[in-house]
This record gives C-alpha cells, structure tokens and sequence, in this order.
C-alpha cells in the first residue's frame, strides 16, 4: 500500500511538473500581462518582486532545453517589437538571434527523449554527446556577451533609443536567463575566452557585410573610388582571424580614411517610406558598423 | 587646296547642322487657358514648337492655314496630332506634376489591410501587419545589388509615365535619361534655382521631444530655435564655443556630427533626454533645411516633407505644425504632404506664408477614412497640389488621383459644401474641373518655385534662350515637356481630369523629345522599332510564388550577386506569356534609352545576369522573380510571416491589374454603399478587433 502511495504521488508530481513545462508558454504570457500591470502602477518594488516570482515560476521547473528555448521566445519577441529601421540593437540582436537559432536546432536534433530531461540548467556530465551540446551552449552564451557589450557600446554614444516599455520587459528577461546560463557554465567549465573571441570575429565579420552592401547609397557618384576604397577595407576586416592582422587594420591609414568618409557622410534625406529611419539604418549599418568592428577588434579576448 | 578647302567646309557644316538640335511642332488642340483672349473651358487648335528644351513658339492655326505652316516650317519636325480612325486631333497638355510618390514601393500591391482604421501614420508602421506586408515583401532582395534598387525607381517611372506624368517626385537613383524627370533633380529644369528637397519627415515624434520638452520652454517665451538650442548645449557643453549665430553654420556642424567628440565634450549625466541624439543626428538635418532656405547665393526652389499625416482630429498630428514652427520651418516655399492634421485655423496663416498643402486623397481615406479639409483651405486660398502617394494605399499616377479627388468632392459624404465652395455656388462641374487640373499643372510648379519664364541670352552651354523656364503649362519659355491626350470631351479639364486614363495617353515628349507613346506617333517621329511595344504584363510571373525556397548562404555583395544571377538565370528559362487586358485601340510604346551604356554598376549588372535595364520586359522579370522568391515572408519564416508572402506580382499597367482596378472603382460610388462608407461604418470595430488606437493615445500624452 505505501508503495502504491509513494508511486502514485511521484508519478502526480511529475505530471504537474511536465504540466507547467508545457504550459509553461501561456504561463508565461499571463504572468508577462501581470508584470506590464504592475509597471504600469509603477511601483518599483513591485515590479521587481513580480519580475523575480514570475522569472523563477518559468525557469525553476524547467529542462535545459526549455530554458534555452525561452531564451530563442526572448529574443525573438524582442526582435519583433523593436522598428524594422533604424533601431541600433536591433542590427545586433540580430546576428545573436541567427546563432540562437542555429545552436538550438542544432541541439533539438541531437536530443533523444525530451521527456526524460532532468530538470537541470545543464546537461548532466554523462549523458550523451555532452560535449557538443556544452559548445553549442557555450556558442549562445558567447554570441550573448559580445552582443551586449556592442550594446553597452551603442549606449554610450547616446544615440540608443530607450525602448519602450514592452521592450523593456524582454531586455530584462534575456538578460538574466543569460546571465544565469553564463555563471552555470563558468562555474562548470570555467571561462572560455577562445569562443568568446570566435564570436567577436563572427559579429564582425557580420557587421562588415552589412555594411558593404550599404555602401551604394553612402557614397554619391562622383565618389565611387573612394566607395571601392573602403569596400576593400571592409572586404579586409571581414578577413581578420588574429589580433596582429585586428590591429593591423585599425591603426592603418586605411581605417582613418574610411571613418572620416562615414562619420560625415550626409543624410541621404531619404524620402524613401521610412524616411528618418531609413537615414539612420544605413548610419548604424555603415559608419557604427565600422565603429563596432574596432571596439571589438579594440577589445579582443 | 581650294578644293580640299571647301570639301572640309562642307564637312564642317554638315557636322554643325547634324549638332544643331531639330525643332519639334506639335500641331493638335490646347486648352484656351493658355491663349490670350480665349474661353478658358474651350479648345484652341494650334501648334507648340519645342527647340533647346524649351516651347520656342506656339500659335493658334486654322486648317486653311496649316499648308502654308508647313511650307514655312519646311526642315522642321512636324507632327500631326491625328490619329487613324479619329475624327479630332488629340489635345497638347503640359507633362502632369507628381508632387508625392513613394517611388522604392510602388511594386508592392494593393494593402488590402488598410481600411480606414488608423489614427496617424506612426500608428501602421508600427503595427506588427504592417511590416510583414512591406518591410517582409520588399526585402532581402531590394539589397541584393544597387541595379535591383534602380529596378524599383524605373518601375515608378514608368507608371508615371503611362499615365502622363513627367515630373515625379520621390527618391530615385539612376533614372537619369531613362524616361521622364525626377522633381528633385535640378537638371530637370532650365532654372538657377537650387534643387529641391524633399525628406520624407521634417517631424518624427521620438525625435522631437527634446525640443517639445526643452527647447520648447525656451521657445515659447519669444526665443527662436537657434537661440533655445545655443543656450541649452552651452549648459550642457560649456567649451563649445556656440552661439545662435552660429549653430546652423559648418564650422559648428562639424563638431556635432563628430559624435564621439561631442559626447567628449559634454557633460557625462544629467543630459536631457535624447540631447545628444538630437545634436548629433537631427539639428544638422534642420540647420541643413535653414541654410538651403538662408543662403545668399543660391536661391531655392522648395521643400516637400510629411506633415501632420492621419485623421484631421488626432491629438498628435495636430501638434506637428506647431513643432514646424517652434523649428521656425514655416517658411515660404515649404510644402507639407497631407498635412490633413494641420488645423483649419492655421490654414490663413499658410496661405500668407505661401506654404502649400500636398494632397493625396486616395491615401487618406483609405488609411485614415479622412482627409484634407478642402472646403477650408480652398477657401483661405492655400496653395493645393495633389500626389499619388504610393500603390499599397494610393494610385499609380495623379491622373488616377485626380479622379478620386472629383469623385470626393462631388459626393462631399462629410456634407461640407465642397461643391458650392470650388465653384463659387455655380454648381458647374467643370470648374471643379478646372481646379482639379491647376492641382497637377501650375500649382505644383509654383508650390516648387518653377513657374516663372526669364528670357535670357543664348549660350553655349544653355542654347534656349531663356535663364527660367517654367512647367506646369503651354507658353512660350516654358519647359517643352508635354503630354498628347485623346480628345473625348468638349471642356479640356474635364477631358484629362474625368475621361482620360492609361488608352488615352498617346504621347510623352520630355524636353523635347518623345519617350512613350502610340506607335503611329512615334513611326512619324523617326523611331521606327527603335522602341518596345507595350504592354509587357504577364500573369505567368505570379506562378513564381510557388518557386522552391533558395537562399543565398553568401551573405557578401558578390555572394547575393552572384545569388541573384543564378535565379534570373533558372527563371527566365519559363514563357511568361503576355497579358494584355488593356485592348488598346493602338499599340503603345517606349523608346529605346541608353542608361544603361553611361553607368558602370548596370552594365556591368547587365553582363552578369542578362538584364537590361533599359527595357520594362527586363525590368518587370528582374523585380518578379525577387520579390516573389525572395521575400522574407517566404525565404525566412522566423522573421517574415508565410501568410504575407506576396502571392502575385502586380502589373505595371493598370488595365492589367484587376485588384487595383477594383479598388479605384469601388472605393467612392456616386451613389450607393462603397468601400468608403463601410470602412467608415466598421472601423470601430475593426480597431477593437486589431487591438489599435494605443499607440496615437501615447503619442498625444508625450506632446501635451
């Protein structure tokens, strides 16, 4: 009989477990509407506490899968709300949301039995093909951390805008599933400078073809030497694999030449629909772009 | 040696003569306005002779006259505006003036989600539909390679163009010699003026509150705007040596647009909100927009920008003007696009201002379910142009404009005596008519300073005679650029305005020179093949929805190049068999240009891919194939919504295009339930459905 008592409530248990896990998704969204609520009020101890109860409800009970999963809801909802143009973390958020998207497939079509997960950040020590999902998270967690220094770089010139409310939200969620995924790792496997610098050279790389295929609508006709100067430049950031070859280049005549045609480079009074927008999409894409490209090559791990 | 003498005189004579442009006579019938004591509401029958750019001569003719015209015009190009099989010679119009156009979109079909639900503009672009309808349809492919952008700008020429307009406004890059001209572009014009402007927003509500919130303060004591902001970056960046004198001037934009300097010699917190955004990013714009009015040796023509776009009674978009003058842009020569959120009590002060209002209808009432206060601004005498604002929620052309504008007015569904109003209480149609045709002609060319004709002495470099030469009408010193329409209706407004469309436009002559037109015109004018009958519409290109998923792994511009050739390659291996719904009485066609030879990126675009930029088939396959295969809709879900993938290409013409077609014709019914009236009846609830009309009210909060 005792047995019978102890089974039944271990399989209960694990049922409202798997329950929330799976509802976990329409939990989020109500709890997401209380939290809105509770900002709106605009008591800051509330919104805070509400934060805390409603971050731990979705992640406490959670495989790793699904935290990760979270993080890919995260960023894609804040992808989403943030303007088509001219939004500076949007071009960033960007690059980082491709690696989310990329690693988490990537770890969905390796995982056998979602069902028998432990509830863990990680995954455990010896499961299967353990250590190419710890790189994969690694990946995501590298990709996290050069996109928010580009964020707090973007900051700093002041040309950021707040984001509203909604955004908000988001940010904040992003932030510490991230943060709580990087200290499991460090703690586990220690600081991995080497993926981290991967992942500078990654967003680089993506930050210098997004710039080149602006360059068009920067440079006027009568500039299209210069245009084919700096898209060589360009052409070699992208190239970069050492912070001899980094340096190099950011202290070339070649960099000063291609930062003082971008940094004053007329609006191009854009009546295109987006207008204003559309000015500061090609800015962010171009001479940010370059600006971004040397404060990582500046700051490599 | 006398012989080798005279030989090479000969040679240099022929040369002079085969240098020295042909003069152009166009001999058909024109409004009498254009005709010193003749009734306006009349034809006049009679000739317009264009040399250098310019209408040289023009002169009434009766038809015992016209042999010995020609007997004294013997060498010249003369053309007969008759066709086969019509009993009356076509009539001349001066080439219609398009003041507002979205010219990157107008590939993009009709926006079937608009109606009539929204407050302002910034309330769509930010709707989550919105994006994936425009931004999700129009990219990744429209970045793929300048000569893909340049496919857009031409498609909008070339419905400019068929539809008789041959002064477009919009951003457009390499259109030059390709068919009719760009209003921004100064060399449109025989003038000393400057180019005109024309940003797509003087006002952006996240880009304003720093001077809503701490210049405006400052400025509503009596400060100007220099002066607000002089003395608020002096508080904040105390070494910066700025003065109201000077924050408009180079010297002091430099250091502002260094914005890693400025932020340095700023202090690090307590800025207000946005300070450095705004120093850096929007003052130059606006210094920009002051000097082009203030400089002493240039004289400007005009400005155009958005203005207070939405619902006449939206508490936001009735701030925007005064933002304008707290920017202290109310100047002569600006002119605001829709402007429909401009209160009527300001609309006197426009009229002194000679600030005129740019009128897009169809636009407005299909996004906003209201428009433009006519009745009072006619009244105040505010200068009216009209524009087609762009294809997802306009029209094609203003001649298409138009006649929503008569149609609105004639049915007045806000009952405000707009009938009475423009015609004085005479009821009379025409003179609606006749207003209607100075909204595409002379107002525009006044509201962009190109009205004047100046005589001047001739010159190597400008042979025409003249140093301004006007558009928007038929006189002697006016641009020869004109349109040749079919005659269908005693009064010459109500024959454009009412009755003509896509069939009736027989001729687009730009500068003198013939672009467009009907065959048997073009044959008289020595073109004979040397063009591309029109149209080249197919239905086939939508079946290129359904095309597999192909995406470029190389992100490179030589990777998406390289992309992009590939499926022009695969693509073009089908028969899109032509569609041609127009049953043109007469073939229509376009002259052989040759851009493409004078641009490096396109030729070298053409040798790759096969693509000749020159010719709509090329064009309209090139922007079939992307934005029917690689929408982001379609290539990248994440991101883009499947749902919004765009499920055909729309024709170039409008005869082709049913769906638009449809919308024109049902949007307002003389009489009888239109789109109009239901969207109005629904739009309540369409708001509560859509979960709309948050975002105005926040808007409205942060300009109290």
């Amino acid at each position: 009989m005792k047995i019978i008592i102890v089974l039944l409530s271990f399989f209960v248990f694990s049922c409202a477990s798997n329950q929330l896990g799976r509802n976990s998704q329409e939990s989020m969204d109500s709890l997401l509407v209380a939290e809105k609520a509770a900002g709106q009020r605009q008591l800051a101890t509330e919104q805070s506490e509400t934060s805390n109860k409603i971050f731990s409800k979705i992640f406490d009970n959670d495989d790793y899968l699904n935290r990760i999963r979270h993080i890919g809801k995260y960023t894609n909802e804040l992808f989403i709300l943030m303007e088509v143009k001219g939004h500076p973390r949007k071009r960033i958020l960007q690059i980082f949301k491709k690696e989310i998207d990329t690693q988490l497939a990537y770890l969905v079509s390796i995982e056998r039995n979602a069902d028998s997960l432990p509830k863990a950040w990680l995954p455990q020590p010896n499961s299967d093909e353990y250590d190419s999902k710890i790189k994969s998270l690694k990946s995501i967690s590298a990709s996290a951390e050069v996109m928010l220094q580009l964020s707090s770089y973007l900051s700093a010139t002041k040309v950021m805008d707040d984001g509203n409310y909604d955004q908000n939200i988001y940010f904040r969620y992003l932030n510490r599933a991230l943060s709580a995924l990087r200290s499991e790792l460090i703690i586990r496997e220690g600081n991995n400078d080497q993926i981290v610098r991967q992942a500078q050279f990654s967003f680089a790389d993506q930050l210098a073809s997004e710039a080149r295929l602006n360059l068009y609508k920067v440079f006027t006709k009568k500039n299209r030497d210069a245009q084919k100067k700096v898209d060589l430049f360009f052409a070699d950031l992208q190239r970069v694999r050492t912070s001899r070859q980094a340096q190099a280049l950011i202290e070339s005549p070649d960099m000063v030449f291609a930062r003082s045609y971008l940094a004053y480079s007329e609006s191009t009074g854009s009546s295109d629909i987006e207008g204003i927008r559309e000015d500061m999409d090609i800015k962010i894409a171009t001479y940010f772009g370059l600006e971004m490209i040397k404060y990582l090559y500046t700051h490599l791990n | 040696m006398k012989k080798i003498f005279y030989t090479l005189m000969l040679l240099f004579s022929i040369q002079v003569f085969a240098e020295t442009e042909k003069s152009l006579i166009l001999i058909g019938q024109m409004p009498g306005r254009y005709f010193k004591d003749s009734d306006v509401h009349q034809y006049v029958f009679g000739y317009i002779e264009i040399e250098n750019r310019v209408i040289q001569k023009m002169g009434q003719l009766e038809t015992t006259q016209i042999k010995d015209f020609e007997k004294q015009n013997d060498g010249k190009q003369i053309v007969h505006l008759k066709r086969p099989q019509a009993s009356e010679y076509d009539v001349i119009y001066p080439g219609l003036i398009n003041l507002h156009n979205h010219t990157k979109q107008n590939n993009l079909p009709i926006w079937g989600e608009a109606v009539g639900q929204f407050a302002n503009r910034f309330e769509w672009r930010d709707w989550p539909n919105y994006k994936y309808s425009v931004s999700g349809n129009m990219n990744p492919w429209v970045d793929y390679a300048r000569a893909v952008e340049c496919a857009t700008f031409r498609w909008s020429e070339l419905h400019a163009m068929t539809l008789g307009t041959t002064y477009l406004q919009g951003p457009s890059s390499c259109v030059d010699q390709f068919g009719i001209q760009r209003v921004e572009d100064a060399g449109s014009y025989i003038s000393a003026k400057t180019a005109v402007q024309a940003p797509t927003d003087l006002v952006m509500p996240s880009e304003m509150q720093f001077v809503w919130n701490t210049l405006g303060p400052i400025i509503r004591t009596g400060k100007t705007y220099e002066q607000a902001l002089a003395q608020t970056i002096k508080q904040f960046c105390p070494t910066i040596a700025v003065t109201a004198d000077n924050v408009n001037g180079s010297d002091m934009l430099k250091i502002f647009k260094d914005q890693a300097k400025l932020v340095s010699l700023c202090q690090k917190d307590g800025l207000p909100d946005k300070f450095v955004r705004y120093v850096y990013w929007i003052h130059p714009t606006v210094a920009g927009r002051k000097n082009y009015f203030n400089n002493p040796k240039a004289p400007f023509s005009a400005v155009i920008a958005h203005l207070a776009e939405g619902r006449r009674d939206d508490a936001y978009n009735q701030k925007e003007y005064e933002i304008v003058k707290m920017l202290g842009l109310d100047l002569p020569q600006m002119n605001f696009v829709h402007g429909v959120g401009i209160p009527s009590k300001d609309y006197p002060e426009l009229a002194k201002k000679k600030i005129g209002l740019i009128w897009s209808p169809f636009s407005n009432l299909i996004l906003y379910s209201q428009t433009l206060d006519i009745s009072n601004a006619f009244k105040a005498g505010v200068r009216l142009a009209l524009g087609s604002d762009w294809v997802p929620t306009g029209t094609k052309s203003v001649l298409e404009e138009v006649k929503i504008a008569r149609r609105y007015i004639l049915k007045d569904i806000d009952k405000e005596d707009l009938v009475n109003t423009l015609t004085n209480n005479t009821g009379k149609v025409e003179k609606i008519d006749e207003i209607l045709f100075k909204m595409i002609t002379e107002n525009p060319a006044e509201m962009i300073g190109h009205s004047e004709i100046k005589k001047a002495a001739v010159t190597k470099t400008n042979p025409s005679g003249y140093s301004e030469a006007a558009v928007g009408r038929l006189a002697e010193g006016a641009m020869g650029t004109v349109i040749v329409v079919s005659y269908q209706d005693k009064n010459p407004y109500t024959n454009l305005i009412e009755k003509a469309d896509e069939k009736d436009i027989n001729l687009v002559v730009v500068d003198g020179h013939a672009v467009y037109g009907n065959k048997s015109y073009l044959d008289k004018l020595g073109f004979a093949s040397k063009y591309e009958i029109l149209p080249v519409d197919s239905d086939d290109y939508s079946k290129l929805k359904d095309a597999p998923i192909k995406v470029s792994v190389d992100k490179t511009p030589e990777g998406l190049l390289k992309h992009l050739a590939g499926l022009i390659s695969e693509y073009s291996k089908t028969d899109y068999k032509n569609t041609d719904k127009c049953n043109f009485k007469e073939e229509k066609a376009y002259v052989f240009q040759s851009s493409v030879e004078s641009d490096e990126d396109l030729k070298s675009f053409r040798t790759l891919t096969g693509i000749n930029l020159d010719r709509v088939s090329d064009i309209t396959r090139l922007l079939a194939i992307n934005i029917l295969t690689q929408n982001r809709n379609k290539i990248d879900p994440a991101e883009g919504k499947p749902g919004f993938s765009m499920q055909y290409f729309p024709a170039l013409y409008s005869c082709n295009d049913e769906r638009h077609q449809k919308r024109l014709a049902n949007f307002i019914k003389p009489e009888g339930d239109d789109d109009l009236e239901k969207n109005r009846k629904y739009r309540k609830d369409t708001i509560e459905k859509q979960n709309l009309g948050r975002a105005p009210g926040l808007l409205a909060e942060k300009y109290k």
